[in-house]
């Protein structure tokens, strides 16, 4: 005898009004079930918008295998490290909002494209990396200095693509700003942190399904040709546009924005194996949460709504029942090295008494 | 019954282990205007010296110069770090092969950083003056060591991880005279450089103007130091 209807027989998740975050948010899991596991072992990179962030901040404090390749040297203070992102994501790439973004850092790492814009005076009389200009607060001294760090940096990419288990990408932005000589895509409008804005030089291009579907497959490809065995997760920001270059409301270029990213997310996920989508966005956004992981401001994501997200991932992905507390520190320092300044400092004191008694 | 002592010469250089040097020329010259005291608390300054302010009571210079700190370049590059380090300071934009670079923003905080205890006893000095005051900059970096070079033995340790080369002391020494200047001004103390004439054409301090300590200066050094505080304070 057949069924009275399709949708009879279904699991409670396929139906609203079963939902048992109607009762209690904190029941919401919307994440289905994973292809594949995350051992503690394997090394895990992250990268993408500001949202991923706090997916980095959280694996490494939940005892996942951060990989961070670009570490600071011992003289930095922890302080110091994080204040010039350090750890912030596995290298020091800052935030890649858009799968152009993610695809032109790739290339640029494997010399495959070196764009025309190397380096962008600050007014202060200083200089940033266009392709991640909030990465050292206060800036460079130098256009060299700029090339030099971005040569270490570049071959920190490199290092985390190729020594990588798990890559977590996060979709943030469809809006680019770019050099219509060469197509380099920008993480800000130039002239935002450093550079001159010139309408003749840079232009703005919101992406379209196609095009950000191409972008995130081809980097998919490209990684894979290196490392054929990661695998990978790929969330949507949750966190709504801060500003729209569309001459129209920024929440209608959010939606925009989102719906496309979420669409591309889903096609590339569907046409790779052990490729996963992991739905942050709908825990943060849905009605079932009542918008109550949002800030005051609407935009930010709060604490708890963070901690939402990462533990369904945790309960989801990882092989522990709950998050550790051994934390893999994200800047692991050499503590002989550390050792040897502190050392230096206590024999300068003793060179600078000896001073006193002996030197004519 | 003998009052407190006044002092009524030109300058008066109140310091820690860079006013020996001076001190040392003033005695061999004969200086009538210049007074140069290491006012470190000698019993504590194995932990980072307290001022000794009875040291300098009574003095009532015209001009008053504070040589405090100026050693912070040296725990940072003197004795090479692991990995071994160098950074960008324009003019000197290459590093050498081989070593880790250090963003130089980095290298103007720690040193900005350090300098405030030097500071801060600095500004406990001068708090005690009416009269203009002035800081003086450590002596140039050595170009490197020699058979006449020796640190305390208490070094012997550290030293063999080897002394970074001098193209690394140069532009840190050159980072610590930049943050002094800036730490200074915001006290609207004006910060006096070494004496161009004790620099090699590399802005190395000669080998004459020190003996076997490489980070201050001899005697030599010192009298250059007076010679050229005449000249900038129209002593």
């Amino acid at each position: 005898m057949s069924k009275r209807h399709p949708y009879v027989g279904r699991p409670d998740y396929q139906f609203w009004r079963k939902e048992p975050a109607l009762e209690d948010i904190a029941l919401f899991d919307p994440v289905g079930k994973p292809s594949f596991r995350i051992q503690m072992s394997d090394k895990v990179v992250t990268a993408g918008s500001c949202f991923a962030q706090h997916v980095a901040r959280f694996l490494a404090q939940a005892g996942f295998n951060f990989l961070v390749t670009e570490q600071p040297h011992p003289l930095l203070t922890d302080e110091l490290a994080s204040r010039m992102n350090y750890g912030l994501f596995s290298a020091r790439y800052g935030n890649v909002y858009s799968a152009r973004q993610l695809r032109q850092l790739l290339q640029r790492a494997y010399g495959e494209f070196e764009p025309l814009d190397a380096a962008w005076e600050t007014q202060g009389g200083r200089w940033v990396d266009p392709f991640r200009p909030q990465i050292l607060p206060g800036g460079y001294v130098s256009e060299q200095e700029v090339v030099l760090d971005r040569e270490i940096h570049l071959a920190a990419v490199r290092n985390a693509i190729e020594q990588m288990s798990v890559f977590v990408f996060t979709l943030g932005l469809t809006e680019i700003w770019s050099d219509n000589r060469d197509g380099a895509v920008f993480p800000l409008a130039p002239g935002v942190a450093g550079g001159r804005y010139d309408e003749d030089r840079y232009s703005f291009h919101n992406l379209t399904l196609p095009e950000v579907v191409e972008d995130l497959q081809w980097s998919l490809d490209f990684i894979r040709a290196r490392n054929p065995d990661v695998k990978v997760i790929v969330t949507v920001s949750p966190v709504p546009l801060n500003a729209t270059a569309e001459d129209r409301h920024v929440a209608l270029s959010t939606a925009y924005s989102k719906a496309i990213l979420r669409i591309a997310a889903e096609q590339v996920t569907a046409q790779n194996e052990m490729c996963d989508y992991y739905p942050s966005y709908e825990i943060i956004t849905s009605p079932f949460t009542c918008s109550e992981y949002f800030e005051a401001d609407r935009r930010e994501i709060a604490p708890k709504g963070v901690k939402h997200v990462m533990g369904l991932f945790l309960k989801h992905y990882s092989e522990i029942e709950q998050a550790q507390q051994s934390v893999h520190t994200r800047t692991e320092q050499n503590p002989v090295a550390r050792q040897r300044v502190r050392d230096a400092e206590a024999l300068m004191q003793v060179l600078c008494d000896e001073e006193a008694i002996n030197n004519t | 019954m003998t009052g407190p002592k006044q002092f009524g010469a030109a300058v008066l250089i109140l310091g820690e282990s860079h006013t020996n040097a001076l001190a040392r020329a003033i005695e061999a010259a004969g200086e009538d205007d210049f007074v140069a005291i290491d006012v470190r608390n000698k019993g504590e300054a194995a932990s980072g010296g307290k001022i000794n302010f009875d040291s300098f009571e009574g003095y009532r210079p015209k001009h008053l110069l504070l040589a405090f700190g100026g050693t912070e370049h040296n725990i940072l590059g003197l004795i090479e770090t692991d990995p071994r380090f160098d950074f960008v300071w324009p003019p000197y934009e290459t590093i050498k092969a081989g070593r880790t670079l250090v963003p130089s923003i980095a290298i103007e905080d720690l040193l900005a950083k350090r300098l405030q205890t030097g500071l801060q006893r600095a500004m406990e000095v001068k708090e005690r003056f009416n009269c203009p005051v002035h800081a003086l900059a450590p002596p140039p970096p050595f170009l490197a060591f020699d058979e006449r070079a020796k640190l305390p033995s208490a070094f012997a340790s550290l030293i063999e991880a080897g002394i970074a080369p001098a193209s690394v002391r140069l532009k840190l020494h050159a980072v610590l005279c930049m943050a002094m200047r800036k730490a200074y001004l915001e006290h609207g103390i004006n910060l006096i450089s070494a004496p161009a004439n004790s620099q090699d054409e590399n802005g190395f301090l000669l080998r004459t103007l020190w003996n076997k300590d490489p980070t201050h200066g001899n005697a030599t050094y010192g009298r250059l130091v007076l010679e050229h505080l005449k000249e900038e304070l129209n002593v």
